[in-house]
């Protein structure tokens, strides 16, 4: 009879959906951070219905470019939330800076080459064979940092120089994304320069020692019955 | 006398037993036999449980110890998120959880089990190695997955408690009354991820560890037989601050947030990575995502 179930799997289904219909939290409440596949295959996060705009803007907001929402002029901000500080830069090397006091504006040879009077420490392991020292120092203004169109900024704002290579790191760790922050996942955060945790020179993380590896349970003294590939 | 007959006798018996029972009790014994329920439990008589709890633990550990009873927030839903393309495998994160979360050093339990996987492997709980002892991480060719409970939407862990000990909280936490498990493990065996841990001994935690500002359903002392896991370091979340995982790791991969607040980091990283979660086919629906920045 083509309608007959089987009563091996009609029994644990009835279970399961009593005991499911029985259980005391609603087990799929509405939640709008739902990640969801797309058609690729790839997961994709559905934002909640809020984060959208609904219309695109024919009317400058006062104050503000067209286009432009106070949402998106706070991007431009270094950290897109108002609420994270940024943690002043590290301590300068009080021998080396203000560079001012040993640099003349005008006084600079342009030529790349490895530097053997002064200087000759730093090895610059950060794309060394493409760029040498002015690709990021101010020839001029020895105290300040270079944007590619000669701009130059602050020490403070060393975030813009490596966001120009390193944008998706930029925008993911002006929202907090890339990066640490610390402090009140509710309220006044702190978050940290790009050097505070990448030696600009050799940025690259270097290995370093582990804690150390958990115990065994056989070392616990723990029954253990299954094996996998010699681990008890 | 008129003679007793075997019924009177018996149910004679049977009521000085249990008047002889409730009377030898101490207040513990009988507030654990006859006590409600921590959900239901309010006002009076929960100040009444926490006062003799953190009384226990004070004169246990000689330090003032505070169990705290912080509730769910509203409109606050939490949520984490592990960036493996940063993720060095330095088990920082495991060090500084058991120094927060009070865990038992001999015998071991960690909640946070880190497995280093050779790069082309699936990324999967069955993969790598947990007990990885090399000098440097990380390893040339590997990758490494951090992985404690996932605080599913829908946790097949709560599901299975046949007293009630373990639930899913408003704030997305599921939590463990550690006074009401009775150590049967079933939801160790429901949990797909190897979240939960037993105490197969009594924990061994002296004073100089102990952490004194203890959640009670989260890091306070916890008795042998009982099981416990992850709570998000809810007595550090529910006061606003980051779980200590988050604070310890020197890499930045461990992100932490509301998941109702759309400029949270958590949220962030749902908008604009890969993001993935372990176990999908299952439907736990975990509040704990994996993804890549840049």
């Amino acid at each position: 009879m083509p309608w007959h179930i089987d009563g091996f799997i009609v029994l644990p289904t009835c279970l399961a959906l009593t005991f499911s219909a029985l259980s005391c939290e609603p087990a799929h409440r509405d939640a709008p951070w739902r990640v969801v596949h797309g058609r690729t295959g790839s997961p994709v996060a559905v934002p909640a219905a809020g984060d959208r705009a609904t219309t695109t803007p024919t009317v400058a907001a006062p104050g503000l470019p067209l286009g432009m929402t106070a949402a998106t002029a706070r991007a431009a901000h270094p950290f897109a939330d108002l609420q994270t500080s940024l943690v002043a830069l590290p301590k300068m090397n009080e021998d080396l800076f203000p560079c001012s006091q040993c640099h003349e504006p005008d006084d600079f040879d342009p030529t790349p080459r490895v530097l053997e009077d002064e200087h000759d420490t730093i090895t610059l392991d950060h794309g060394a064979t493409r760029r040498w020292c002015f690709d990021c120092h101010h020839p001029q203004q020895r105290d300040t940092l270079r944007l590619a169109g000669g701009v130059a900024i602050p020490f403070s704002q060393s975030h813009r120089l490596c966001g120009q290579c390193h944008g998706k790191q930029l925008r993911l760790w002006r929202v907090g994304v890339h990066g640490k922050r610390t402090g009140s996942w509710s309220g006044a955060k702190k978050g940290l320069s790009c050097v505070h945790c990448h030696r600009p020179h050799s940025p690259r993380f270097r290995a370093f020692r582990p804690e150390p590896a958990p115990k065994r349970p056989v070392e616990i003294g723990l029954p253990t019955t299954i094996t996998r590939e010699g681990q008890p | 006398m008129k003679e007793l007959d075997r019924r009177a006798f018996l149910m004679s018996l049977g009521a000085a037993s249990t008047t002889a029972f409730l009377a030898s009790c101490d207040a513990r014994t009988r507030e654990r036999v006859f006590g409600q329920h921590f959900r239901e439990l309010k006002g009076d008589e929960l100040d009444a449980v926490i006062h003799r709890l953190e009384r226990r633990y004070s004169n246990e550990f000689g330090k003032k110890v505070t169990v705290g009873t912080e509730p769910a927030q509203a409109g606050v839903v939490f949520g984490a998120a592990l960036d493996l393309g940063r993720c060095v495998g330095c088990r920082r994160c495991v060090y500084a959880c058991v120094d927060e979360n009070n865990q038992s050093r001999d015998p071991q339990v960690h909640y946070i089990k880190v497995l280093e996987i050779e790069q082309g492997r699936p990324i999967d709980l069955a993969e790598g190695d947990a007990y990885y002892d090399v000098a440097q991480v990380p390893r040339e060719g590997h990758f490494y997955l951090p992985a404690s409970c996932q605080m599913c939407e829908d946790p097949p862990c709560t599901k299975v408690c046949p007293v009630g000990a373990t639930w899913r909280e408003d704030d997305g936490i599921v939590v463990i009354d550690y006074d009401w498990c009775i150590g049967c493990r079933y939801c160790m065996a429901a949990c797909p991820y190897e979240a939960r841990k037993f105490n197969w001994a009594k924990p061994t935690l002296s004073a100089d560890q102990l952490n004194p500002k203890t959640h009670y359903l989260g890091n306070r002392p916890r008795p042998a037989g009982v099981v416990e896991k992850c709570t998000f370091c809810i007595q550090r979340v529910r006061n606003q601050q980051y779980p200590a995982c988050v604070e310890v790791c020197p890499v930045g991969a461990r992100k932490f947030g509301n998941l109702l607040d759309p400029e949270s980091e958590v949220r962030q990283v749902l908008k604009n990575t890969r993001v993935f979660v372990l176990k999908e086919e299952l439907n736990t629906q975990p509040k704990f995502f994996y993804f890549w920045g840049a």
